[in-house]
Protein backbone atom coordinates (compact mmCIF):
# COMPACT_ATOMS: atom_id res chain seq x y z
CA UNK A 1 0.00 0.00 0.00
CA UNK A 2 1.52 3.37 -0.94
CA UNK A 3 1.74 6.53 1.42
CA UNK A 4 -1.73 8.12 -0.67
CA UNK A 5 -3.51 4.52 0.37
CA UNK A 6 -2.32 4.90 3.88
CA UNK A 7 -3.53 8.44 4.40
CA UNK A 8 -6.72 7.71 2.68
CA UNK A 9 -7.25 4.68 5.36
CA UNK A 10 -6.50 6.95 7.73
CA UNK A 11 -9.14 9.54 6.48
CA UNK A 12 -11.86 7.03 6.54
CA UNK A 13 -10.85 5.09 9.96
CA UNK A 14 -11.25 8.43 11.69
CA UNK A 15 -14.35 9.28 9.51
CA UNK A 16 -15.72 6.31 11.09
CA UNK A 17 -15.16 6.97 15.06
CA UNK A 18 -16.54 10.92 14.69
CA UNK A 19 -19.57 8.97 13.19
CA UNK A 20 -22.68 9.45 15.48
CA UNK A 21 -25.35 7.95 12.93
CA UNK A 22 -24.99 3.75 12.99
CA UNK A 23 -25.01 3.51 8.52
CA UNK A 24 -22.57 6.21 8.15
CA UNK A 25 -20.50 4.37 10.99
CA UNK A 26 -21.02 1.42 8.91
CA UNK A 27 -19.99 2.80 5.29
CA UNK A 28 -16.86 4.07 6.72
CA UNK A 29 -16.16 1.01 8.13
CA UNK A 30 -17.35 -0.80 4.95
CA UNK A 31 -15.24 2.41 2.88
CA UNK A 32 -11.94 0.61 4.28
CA UNK A 33 -12.23 -2.62 2.94
CA UNK A 34 -12.95 -1.14 -0.20
CA UNK A 35 -9.80 1.00 -0.07
CA UNK A 36 -7.74 -2.20 0.70
CA UNK A 37 -9.22 -3.89 -2.06
CA UNK A 38 -9.06 -1.05 -4.62
CA UNK A 39 -5.07 -0.77 -3.48
CA UNK A 40 -4.80 -4.75 -4.16
CA UNK A 41 -6.90 -4.98 -7.29
CA UNK A 42 -4.33 -1.95 -8.26
CA UNK A 43 -1.39 -4.25 -7.52
CA UNK A 44 -2.01 -7.18 -9.07
CA UNK A 45 -3.55 -5.54 -12.37
CA UNK A 46 -0.42 -3.25 -12.96
CA UNK A 47 1.24 -6.32 -12.47
CA UNK A 48 -0.52 -8.51 -14.83
CA UNK A 49 -0.27 -5.75 -17.46
CA UNK A 50 3.72 -5.44 -16.70
CA UNK A 51 3.99 -9.35 -17.06
CA UNK A 52 1.75 -9.72 -20.39
CA UNK A 53 3.63 -6.77 -22.09
CA UNK A 54 7.11 -8.26 -21.09
CA UNK A 55 5.70 -11.93 -22.19
CA UNK A 56 8.47 -12.44 -24.67
CA UNK A 57 6.61 -15.56 -25.90
CA UNK A 58 4.12 -13.75 -26.91
CA UNK A 59 6.46 -11.58 -29.14
CA UNK B 1 -33.60 2.30 -10.43
CA UNK B 2 -36.59 1.73 -8.33
CA UNK B 3 -36.43 -1.12 -6.31
CA UNK B 4 -39.80 -2.79 -4.36
CA UNK B 5 -38.99 -5.14 -1.75
CA UNK B 6 -41.15 -7.60 -1.07
CA UNK B 7 -40.84 -9.30 2.48
CA UNK B 8 -42.49 -12.27 3.96
CA UNK B 9 -42.35 -12.59 7.69
CA UNK B 10 -45.39 -13.83 9.97
CA UNK B 11 -43.59 -12.44 13.11
CA UNK B 12 -41.63 -9.25 11.63
CA UNK B 13 -41.64 -7.37 14.59
CA UNK B 14 -39.52 -9.87 16.51
CA UNK B 15 -36.97 -10.19 14.52
CA UNK B 16 -34.26 -8.79 14.77
CA UNK B 17 -32.69 -9.33 11.05
CA UNK B 18 -35.83 -7.85 9.44
CA UNK B 19 -35.58 -4.82 12.00
CA UNK B 20 -32.00 -4.32 10.78
CA UNK B 21 -33.11 -4.80 7.08
CA UNK B 22 -35.73 -1.65 7.55
CA UNK B 23 -33.15 0.53 9.45
CA UNK B 24 -30.95 0.32 6.33
CA UNK B 25 -33.14 1.16 3.90
CA UNK B 26 -33.15 5.27 5.52
CA UNK B 27 -32.60 7.79 3.21
CA UNK B 28 -32.49 4.94 0.10
CA UNK B 29 -35.79 7.10 -1.88
CA UNK B 30 -35.78 4.82 -4.46
CA UNK B 31 -36.36 1.84 -2.42
CA UNK B 32 -40.00 0.66 -1.06
CA UNK B 33 -40.62 -2.05 1.85
CA UNK B 34 -43.68 -3.44 1.28
CA UNK B 35 -44.51 -6.67 3.80
CA UNK B 36 -47.17 -8.70 2.65
CA UNK B 37 -48.19 -10.17 6.24
CA UNK B 38 -49.54 -6.98 6.53
CA UNK B 39 -51.57 -7.35 3.78
CA UNK B 40 -55.42 -8.64 3.79
CA UNK B 41 -56.13 -8.68 0.57
CA UNK B 42 -54.77 -8.28 -2.50
CA UNK B 43 -56.24 -5.79 -5.25
CA UNK B 44 -54.77 -6.89 -8.54
CA UNK B 45 -54.38 -3.54 -10.43
CA UNK B 46 -52.70 -1.94 -7.56
CA UNK B 47 -50.43 -4.60 -7.13
CA UNK B 48 -49.67 -5.02 -10.65
CA UNK B 49 -48.77 -1.44 -10.69
CA UNK B 50 -46.77 -2.26 -7.94
CA UNK B 51 -44.77 -4.81 -9.87
CA UNK B 52 -44.35 -2.99 -13.18
CA UNK B 53 -43.48 0.38 -11.54
CA UNK B 54 -40.44 -1.23 -9.89
CA UNK B 55 -36.91 -2.07 -11.98
CA UNK B 56 -35.93 -4.83 -9.11
CA UNK B 57 -38.09 -6.45 -7.38
CA UNK B 58 -36.46 -8.23 -3.87
CA UNK B 59 -38.06 -11.38 -2.30
CA UNK B 60 -36.71 -11.32 1.20
CA UNK B 61 -37.80 -13.73 3.94
CA UNK B 62 -36.31 -15.83 6.36
CA UNK B 63 -35.91 -19.66 5.46
CA UNK B 64 -38.93 -21.73 6.87
CA UNK B 65 -38.65 -25.40 6.08
CA UNK B 66 -36.10 -24.74 3.18
CA UNK B 67 -38.32 -22.34 1.41
CA UNK B 68 -40.10 -19.00 2.29
CA UNK B 69 -42.91 -18.49 4.34
CA UNK B 70 -46.70 -19.25 3.51
CA UNK B 71 -47.67 -15.50 2.58
CA UNK B 72 -44.68 -14.93 -0.41
CA UNK B 73 -46.52 -18.00 -2.34
CA UNK B 74 -49.64 -16.81 -1.46
CA UNK B 75 -49.04 -13.30 -3.22
CA UNK B 76 -47.48 -15.08 -6.00
CA UNK B 77 -50.63 -17.19 -6.40
CA UNK B 78 -52.88 -14.52 -6.01
CA UNK B 79 -51.08 -11.50 -7.84
CA UNK B 80 -48.49 -13.16 -10.23
CA UNK B 81 -51.19 -14.85 -12.96
CA UNK B 82 -51.22 -15.50 -16.33
CA UNK B 83 -51.64 -11.87 -18.43
CA UNK B 84 -49.69 -9.89 -15.17
CA UNK B 85 -46.46 -11.50 -15.06
CA UNK B 86 -46.18 -13.70 -18.44
CA UNK B 87 -48.70 -14.32 -21.77
CA UNK B 88 -48.11 -16.62 -24.87
CA UNK B 89 -45.56 -14.72 -26.03
CA UNK B 90 -42.99 -14.70 -22.87
CA UNK B 91 -42.70 -13.02 -19.43
CA UNK B 92 -44.06 -9.55 -19.00
CA UNK B 93 -40.88 -8.74 -16.56
CA UNK B 94 -38.31 -8.16 -19.07
CA UNK B 95 -35.60 -5.97 -18.29
CA UNK B 96 -36.56 -6.05 -15.06
CA UNK B 97 -34.34 -7.79 -12.22
CA UNK B 98 -35.17 -10.43 -9.58
CA UNK B 99 -33.00 -10.76 -6.04
CA UNK B 100 -33.78 -12.74 -3.09
CA UNK B 101 -32.45 -11.90 0.41
CA UNK B 102 -32.68 -15.18 2.43
CA UNK B 103 -31.81 -15.30 6.28
CA UNK B 104 -31.71 -18.40 8.06
CA UNK B 105 -30.27 -19.60 11.98
CA UNK B 106 -27.77 -22.31 10.68
CA UNK B 107 -24.15 -21.92 9.42
CA UNK B 108 -24.13 -20.92 5.60
CA UNK B 109 -21.44 -24.52 5.56
CA UNK B 110 -24.50 -26.38 6.58
CA UNK B 111 -26.51 -25.32 3.06
CA UNK B 112 -23.57 -27.38 0.51
CA UNK B 113 -23.21 -31.02 -0.54
CA UNK B 114 -22.40 -33.30 2.24
CA UNK B 115 -23.11 -30.34 4.56
CA UNK B 116 -25.72 -30.64 7.62
CA UNK B 117 -29.08 -29.82 5.35
CA UNK B 118 -27.55 -31.85 2.90
CA UNK B 119 -28.93 -29.27 -0.32
CA UNK B 120 -27.44 -26.34 -1.16
CA UNK B 121 -29.21 -22.63 -0.83
CA UNK B 122 -28.83 -22.55 -4.64
CA UNK B 123 -30.67 -25.78 -5.24
CA UNK B 124 -33.46 -25.15 -2.36
CA UNK B 125 -34.11 -21.66 -4.30
CA UNK B 126 -34.35 -23.39 -7.99
CA UNK B 127 -38.10 -22.45 -8.30
CA UNK B 128 -37.50 -18.88 -8.50
CA UNK B 129 -35.13 -19.10 -10.63
CA UNK B 130 -38.02 -21.10 -12.70
CA UNK B 131 -40.24 -18.19 -11.93
CA UNK B 132 -37.91 -15.76 -13.23
CA UNK B 133 -37.28 -17.76 -16.55
CA UNK B 134 -41.09 -17.73 -17.03
CA UNK B 135 -41.32 -14.11 -16.35
CA UNK B 136 -38.37 -12.85 -17.97
CA UNK B 137 -36.70 -11.79 -15.03
CA UNK B 138 -33.05 -11.77 -14.83
CA UNK B 139 -32.07 -13.42 -11.78
CA UNK B 140 -29.56 -11.63 -9.16
CA UNK B 141 -27.40 -14.12 -7.26
CA UNK B 142 -28.94 -14.45 -3.59
CA UNK B 143 -27.86 -12.26 -1.13
CA UNK B 144 -27.99 -14.49 2.44
CA UNK B 145 -28.13 -13.94 5.73
CA UNK B 146 -26.83 -16.94 8.27
CA UNK B 147 -27.33 -16.52 12.18
CA UNK B 148 -27.87 -12.91 12.09
CA UNK B 149 -28.14 -13.29 15.99
CA UNK B 150 -24.42 -14.06 16.15
CA UNK B 151 -23.06 -11.53 14.00
CA UNK B 152 -20.25 -9.15 15.34
CA UNK B 153 -20.90 -5.55 14.64
CA UNK B 154 -18.12 -5.49 12.13
CA UNK B 155 -20.36 -8.20 10.01
CA UNK B 156 -23.08 -6.76 10.55
CA UNK B 157 -21.51 -3.14 9.78
CA UNK B 158 -20.69 -5.06 6.27
CA UNK B 159 -23.98 -6.58 5.60
CA UNK B 160 -25.77 -3.09 5.84
CA UNK B 161 -23.73 -1.79 3.02
CA UNK B 162 -23.66 -5.06 1.24
CA UNK B 163 -27.85 -4.97 1.75
CA UNK B 164 -27.55 -1.29 0.24
CA UNK B 165 -25.45 -2.14 -2.47
CA UNK B 166 -27.82 -5.26 -3.47
CA UNK B 167 -30.96 -3.51 -3.77
CA UNK B 168 -29.35 -0.33 -5.70
CA UNK B 169 -26.89 -1.51 -7.63
CA UNK B 170 -27.05 -2.73 -11.77
CA UNK B 171 -24.63 -5.33 -10.61
CA UNK B 172 -23.92 -5.48 -6.83
CA UNK B 173 -21.31 -8.54 -6.87
CA UNK B 174 -19.15 -6.49 -9.66
CA UNK B 175 -16.10 -4.48 -7.80
CA UNK B 176 -15.88 -1.71 -9.52
CA UNK B 177 -19.66 -0.47 -9.82
CA UNK B 178 -19.21 -1.14 -5.28
CA UNK B 179 -16.07 1.14 -5.52
CA UNK B 180 -18.12 3.86 -7.46
CA UNK B 181 -20.74 3.59 -5.56
CA UNK B 182 -18.67 4.33 -2.06
CA UNK B 183 -17.28 7.32 -4.22
CA UNK B 184 -20.59 8.91 -4.99
CA UNK B 185 -21.69 8.41 -1.44
CA UNK B 186 -19.04 9.84 0.21
CA UNK B 187 -19.63 12.92 -1.86
CA UNK B 188 -23.03 13.11 -0.86
CA UNK B 189 -21.93 12.48 3.12
CA UNK B 190 -19.53 14.92 2.95
CA UNK B 191 -19.20 18.53 1.90
CA UNK B 192 -15.68 19.45 3.15
CA UNK B 193 -12.47 19.74 1.58
CA UNK B 194 -10.84 16.68 2.83
CA UNK B 195 -14.11 14.99 1.67
CA UNK B 196 -13.25 15.92 -1.84
CA UNK B 197 -10.04 15.15 -1.54
CA UNK B 198 -10.31 11.58 -0.67
CA UNK B 199 -13.10 11.61 -3.39
CA UNK B 200 -11.56 12.67 -5.89
CA UNK B 201 -8.09 10.09 -5.11
CA UNK B 202 -10.15 7.22 -4.77
CA UNK B 203 -11.62 8.50 -8.60
CA UNK B 204 -8.60 8.46 -9.57
CA UNK B 205 -7.13 5.45 -8.45
CA UNK B 206 -10.88 3.73 -9.56
CA UNK B 207 -9.79 5.07 -13.19
CA UNK B 208 -6.53 4.09 -12.98
CA UNK B 209 -7.84 0.48 -12.05
CA UNK B 210 -10.13 0.67 -14.87
CA UNK B 211 -7.35 1.83 -17.25
CA UNK B 212 -5.56 -1.77 -16.28
CA UNK B 213 -8.49 -3.71 -16.87
CA UNK B 214 -9.46 -2.51 -20.19
CA UNK B 215 -5.59 -2.79 -21.13
CA UNK B 216 -5.45 -6.39 -20.04
CA UNK B 217 -8.14 -7.56 -22.06
CA UNK B 218 -6.87 -5.75 -25.44
CA UNK B 219 -3.90 -7.86 -23.91
CA UNK B 220 -5.39 -11.08 -23.85
CA UNK B 221 -7.33 -10.55 -27.04
CA UNK B 222 -4.04 -10.08 -28.73
CA UNK B 223 -2.26 -12.90 -27.12
CA UNK B 224 -5.55 -15.05 -28.71
CA UNK B 225 -5.15 -13.85 -31.79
Amino acid sequence: MNDTQTWLLTQAKTWEQEATDYRQRAFYHELQAMIKEQAERLELAEGEVDGRTWNHEAW
Amino acid sequence: MKTLVVVSHPKIETSNTQQFLKESLVGLDEVSWYHLDAQKDFDSTVERERIMSANRIVFQFPLYWYSAPASLKRWLDEVWTKQVVYDENGGLLRGKTLGLVVSFSQPERDYQLGGREQFSLSELLTPYRALAAKTGLSLLAPLTISQFAYMSEAAQQALLVRYQQYLTLDHPSRFNERAQWFINQLRTYRDDTTGDLVADQLQDQQDNLERFQQTLAELKRGEAE
